[in-house]
Parts: structure tokens; sequence; C-alpha cells
């Protein structure tokens, strides 16, 4: 059936207004054609095929008014749906930004704890505490004799790395 | 009969489809699609306490990394969601 519709289609809009009229003047035409007798006969002839005529073209002009207002409305959703392909590209890059600078901080912050914990450990203190006061100097230096003796007499129980390693497991 | 088996078929031209507009399924970001990465353990024998601390530090910002991405997930949904729903409206 699509490919009578499709050659039906391939007729141009015009064609289908222009019987439409042609078919009602036909009609209309046969009312005259009575009152003349040579042709009187031709009358009851035209008549229904104009009437059958007039029918279809209705038919058709209403068909194509219907297809323009759909194509209307899909021009109008291809637009909305472009512009909404657009945003949410901008939507991607704007989270894809913010994910990746938030998670350079979180990185970053750690390396910190990580390395400000092993300069304690080696020593290297200049710059944490030049600028203390001598009371936090001094509870810093408590600390840090603390750590040193925890790490010179204080080895961690093998069972709590094992333990540790377990709660790190997926499974 | 021929005549109007013919009338009948015309008709039915009429009974034609538009194809509908689709919309895609949007696009995710690459960072979002990245699995996260599995927590570390303590490998080494002698275990000092510093290293139980840079391990958990190092597990601390893996948690704080995949979190973000379950962040961003979500608010893909929603942003996504907003303008899906702007374009059916």
């Amino acid at each position: 059936m699509w490919q009578l519709s499709w050659m039906v289609t391939l007729l141009p809009n015009w064609f289908w207004t222009t019987l439409l009229y042609g078919s009602i003047i036909a009609f209309l035409g046969t009312y005259i054609l009575k009152f003349i007798p040579p042709f009187r006969i031709y009358a009851n002839i035209i008549r229904p095929i104009a009437l059958v005529i007039a029918f279809l073209a209705v038919y058709w002009q209403g068909g194509i008014d219907n297809e323009l207002k759909w194509q209307k409305q899909v021009e109008e959703m291809e637009e909305k749906v472009r512009a909404a392909e657009e945003k949410s590209k901008e939507a991607n890059t704007q989270i894809e930004t913010k994910i990746v600078e938030k998670t350079k901080i979180v990185k970053e912050k750690g390396k910190i704890q990580i390395e400000y914990i092993n300069r304690i450990v080696e020593g290297k203190t200049v710059e944490i505490i030049k600028d203390m006061s001598e009371q936090e100097r001094a509870a810093f230096l408590t600390k840090q004799k603390e750590l040193q003796d925890a790490i010179k007499n204080c080895p961690i129980p093998k069972i709590i790395v094992e333990e540790h390693n377990k709660a790190a497991e997926s499974k | 009969m021929k005549i109007l088996t013919l009338l009948l078929s015309f008709l039915l031209i009429g009974c034609t489809t538009t194809v509908p507009v689709v919309a895609k399924f949007p696009d995710t970001t690459k960072t979002l699609t990245e699995k996260c990465a599995p927590l570390k353990k303590i490998e080494s024998e002698n275990v000092s306490i510093v290293d139980l601390h840079k391990t958990v530090v190092e597990n601390y910002t893996q948690y704080y990394e995949c979190s973000l991405k379950v962040d961003g997930w979500n608010e893909w949904y929603k942003q996504q969601s907003e303008i899906f729903n702007k374009v059916s409206k």
C-alpha cells in the first residue's frame, strides 16, 4: 500500500486543490447542462463522476493539510531535540570540569597529609614550625617525639594489618 | 467491481503515518564512566604506624574520588532529566 501512497504523494498539492474546485464546478455545471437539450444526457454521467472526484479531492486535501500540520510539529520537535542535545553537552562539560577540579583537590589534600607525616618522621620540620609560637612549638615537638617513639617501639601487629587488608577487599 | 476496489484502495492511501522524532539517549562524561579504584592494602612485612597512616589516607582519598563520581552521576541525572522533560513538554 505504501508504494501507492508514495506515488500519489508525488503529485503536487495544487493538483488536488484544482481537482476539488474543478469537480465542484463540473457538478454545478450539470444543473446548467440540464437546460440545454442536446447535452442533457451528459449531465447525468458527469454529475456522479464529479461527486466521486470531489469526495476524493476533499479527502486528499484534508490529508495534505494534516500532513503539513504534522511536518510542522516534527520540525518544532527536531529543533527542541537539537537544542536539548546542545544543552546536554554543555551540562556534561560543566560536570566533567567540576569533577576533575574536585578530584585534583582531593588528591592534593591526601598527598599533603602523607608528606606532612613523612617530614615529621624525617625531622624536616623547619618549614612546619617556623611560624609557630613557643607554646605551639613545644606541643608540636611533644607530638613529634610521641610519633618517633611509636615508630621505634610499637610495630603494627600482624593481625591488625591482616584485618585491615580484609576490610579493604571488596569480596 | 474493479472500479469499486480501485476506489477503496485509493481511499486507504490517506492513512499515512509520520515518522516520530526520537531524542537520542544523552552521552555521559569520560570521568563518570571510569571505575572506582579498589582500596589499597598494606603490603610490607614490618609495618610501622606511618605505613598504616599512609595507606589509610590513600584509601580516604580513593573514597572521596569515588564519591565525587557518585555525586557527578546524581547531578548528571538531575540535569539531563530536566533537559529531557523540557523537550517532551
